[in-house]
């Protein structure tokens, strides 16, 4: 288990939510589910996330700032799409402002559906994520050797 | 005590006016929205003051026609009235704060005021349907009926491709159904003339028996 | 000195669960103007009447907000029901301002706790979102959901409560009372919290009145625009009923407003379940809208007032819906508490209205 997985850091950022999902992801770090207890610590700052956690659909506006978070993160990082809207667009998917799930602007690595998603499923996501973390950091590490 | 709400429409011109009066008489101001028509868009201003809730319609404002803002009497109606300007396309002059059409950024321009191609079909249908109704009662009243009447209101409200398609699909149906029992009445004699007599016999008295029923009911 | 500096605030903030973005103006730590600017999360869903009926829009209406999401769909549904012009049985107003109540209890919590996160107060934070589980579960054992309930149709409710059940609630809710009183104490007795409220953001009440401010932010000012009874539903039935006012329209006065609303929603759900009539819960709303009939409500959710306007034209399908949310109206009254504020005390003056942007963007 490589450093990161141990003690992932999560950033969140609400992309055109409801805040349905904003305040689960929220409850999941609260007590009740409090997945502190394991290091999963919530934080502001892009570059000292490893998760990022996207809630609802993208449009034209929040685009650029989901990208920009997404590039100040340092690799190796993991996106989890946070219920439905950030999954496919969900039940806004035929707005007129909204494009799309969370893959129409940045590369999504696990999928967490539910209108709200629940936090169970947020932090199985979680923990998902982390092990597509490991192998990131695998492949980062190998890539690393070859070019030494 | 319940609220009060009443609805009355004012014309543009006498806008501020009433704004001011209300200001002076100490209502606040709730909220401004807009509804697109076929006319130019309405525009309602709601208004409050302790049980009372006043909304006051301005209609038909058309492309072109600037609107006086009211923000420097109600600050609070801002996000309203950019927005009757990114998503309407209604001019708002002289807002306090003007946001210049980047309020919301949207992707589509006055999105507010296009129809969805589900609600054009459907508004284009009733349409016909209306005018279709009208024609029948047009009809109805001039003493003559026709029985496809029913028919033809309906068809009148569907596209007009699928109309012809049902038509012509109507039409075959009915040659086919003429022909059709002339045909398997002349197959019956046949047969029966080929079948020995006393059964022959039976089988019309049970056909006519089956006839008459089917006449009963 | 003399020289202003814009810093920008948001969209993504560490503060904000949403996206709100303030362009500050600043001379050296002292904002001097604050231009809010919003975008990020509309959606556009008020143009959705157009391929959604009137009885499926209400689960687009509860979407606007997951936090307001029961008012929502509450709202939506008495707008509905006052355009078609008809009754719904009286259990089901009852059940509808038990679990309107219920959202203002979780509502209150979280924002609580929020406000403890935004000046530092990490426990206490925690705490109130401790006591907020509980009010989920309830929320969860009587309609299924935790956040987006789906409890109310147009014409109804859809499920109704047993007398088990309602009993469940009230104990649940007797029992935070006591950790709620806690809680409530260190808010509005702590040194520190008033060191960090008292006096910041003030507005007045001719502020609060020009600037047609509502919800607990008025309220704070002394402005009373309490429409709960002034609105539609079983609300009129109640025995006593006094807004929550306070004078002094700062930070601590908002606080101060909602944690004792929080009470009186209690209160409010205890009276609601010893008085609630038997009866259905459901009556079916057949037709459509008559062409060119309006309607409009309002209803006081946790953040204050919200308008409701629906026009019909003769099918299921609305020719307008439209939600005038609290936090929008707000807008300008939190410009102008910010001005003159310390940078430092932004964070803590926005939260302190309680703002809810996906509400305002729809």
């Amino acid at each position: 288990m490589g450093f990161a997985s141990k003690s992932p850091w999560v950033i969140h950022y609400d992309a055109s939510s409801c805040n349905g999902c904003d305040i689960e992801v929220l409850a999941a770090l609260c007590p009740g589910y409090d997945v502190e207890r394991f290091g999963i610590i919530n934080t502001g700052n892009p570059k000292h996330a490893d998760i990022f956690l996207v809630t609802g659909s993208v449009n034209e506006q929040n685009k650029p700032v989901l990208q920009e978070i997404y590039n100040q993160m340092l690799e190796p990082k993991v996106v989890v799409a946070c219920g439905c809207c950030a999954c496919t667009g969900g039940v806004f998917h035929d707005c007129y402002n909204v494009i799309g799930g969370v893959d129409q602007a940045i590369p999504v690595d696990v999928y967490a559906p539910g209108c709200a998603v629940r936090p169970e499923a947020i932090i199985d996501a979680v923990v998902e994520g982390l092990g597509v973390l490991e192998q990131k950091a695998a492949a980062l590490k190998e890539n690393q050797k070859k070019g030494a | 005590m319940a609220h009060e709400r009443s609805f009355q429409d004012i014309s543009l011109d006498s806008l501020v006016s009433t704004a001011e009066r209300l200001k002076r008489e100490g209502w606040r101001c709730v909220q401004m929205l807009c509804v697109n028509t076929d006319n130019g868009v309405d525009l309602t201003y709601s208004f409050s003051k302790l049980n009372e809730l006043a909304n006051y319609q301005v209609r038909g404002v058309t492309q072109g026609t600037s609107v006086p803002s009211i923000q420097n009497l109600f600050l609070g109606i801002f996000p309203f009235e950019n927005e009757a300007k990114d998503l309407f396309g209604v001019d708002i002059e002289g807002m306090v704060l003007d946001f210049a059409g980047k309020f919301y950024a949207v992707a589509e321009r006055e999105p507010m005021t296009i129809l969805t191609p589900e609600a054009k079909e459907r508004k284009d249908k009733e349409a016909k349907k209306a005018a279709a109704a009208a024609a029948k009662a047009k009809q109805a009243a001039e003493g003559g009926s026709a029985p496809a009447d029913d028919l033809e209101a309906k068809l009148a409200g569907m596209d007009p491709e699928k109309a012809a398609k049902v038509r012509a699909a109507m039409e075959a149906k009915a040659r086919k159904e003429a022909a059709s029992s002339a045909q398997s009445e002349d197959d019956i004699e046949a047969k029966l003339a080929n079948m020995d007599p006393e059964k022959a016999a039976k089988v019309r008295a049970a056909l006519e028996a089956k006839k008459a029923k089917e006449g009963n009911a | 000195m003399g020289q202003h500096t814009v810093i920008p605030f948001g969209p993504q903030h560490p503060v904000l669960p949403e996206p709100l973005h303030l362009d500050l103006v600043v001379d050296d730590e002292v904002v001097v103007e604050a231009i809010p600017q919003i975008g990020f999360i509309h959606r556009g869903l008020e143009r959705l009447t157009q391929t959604r009926d009137y009885n499926q829009f209400i689960y687009i209406a509860e979407r606007i907000c997951g936090i307001c999401a029961f008012g929502h769909s509450l709202g939506y549904a008495e707008t509905i029901e006052t355009l078609m012009g008809v009754e719904i049985p009286k259990r089901a107003e009852y059940l509808r301002v038990i679990l309107h109540e219920l959202s203002r209890v979780h509502s209150h919590l979280l924002w609580l706790g929020l406000a403890a996160d935004a000046f530092g107060y990490e426990s206490l934070f925690m705490h109130c979102w401790r006591l907020r589980e509980r009010v989920l579960d309830v929320f969860e054992a009587t309609t299924g959901g935790r956040v987006i309930l789906s409890a109310v149709l147009v014409g109804g409710m859809v499920r109704d409560q047993d007398a088990a059940t309602l009993n469940m609630m009230r104990e649940t809710l007797d029992g935070i009372k006591d950790e709620y009183a806690q809680l409530c104490k260190a808010f509005l007795e702590d040194s520190s919290v008033r060191n960090r409220l008292v006096g910041v953001g003030t507005i007045t009440t001719e502020e609060a009145l020009d600037y047609s401010m509502v919800g607990p932010f008025a309220r704070a000012s002394n402005v009373n625009n309490d429409v709960r009874m002034l609105g539609k539903g079983g609300y009129a039935d109640l025995s006593d009923f006094q807004p929550i006012l306070e004078t002094d329209g700062d930070c601590f006065a908002r606080a101060k407003v909602r944690a004792l609303e929080v009470l009186q929603s209690i209160d409010i759900i205890n009276e609601m379940v010893d008085k609630i009539p038997d009866g259905p819960v459901f009556e079916e709303v057949k037709g459509a809208p008559v062409a060119g009939a309006q309607a409009c409500n309002t209803l006081e959710q946790p953040r204050g007032e919200c308008y409701y306007y629906a026009l019909g034209n003769g099918t299921k399908y609305l020719e307008r819906m439209r939600m005038r949310t609290p936090t929008s109206i707000n807008l300008a009254g939190m410009a102008q508490a910010l001005k003159g504020c310390d940078l430092a005390d932004v964070n803590m003056i926005v939260l302190t209205i309680d703002p809810c942007i996906s509400c305002t963007e729809r």
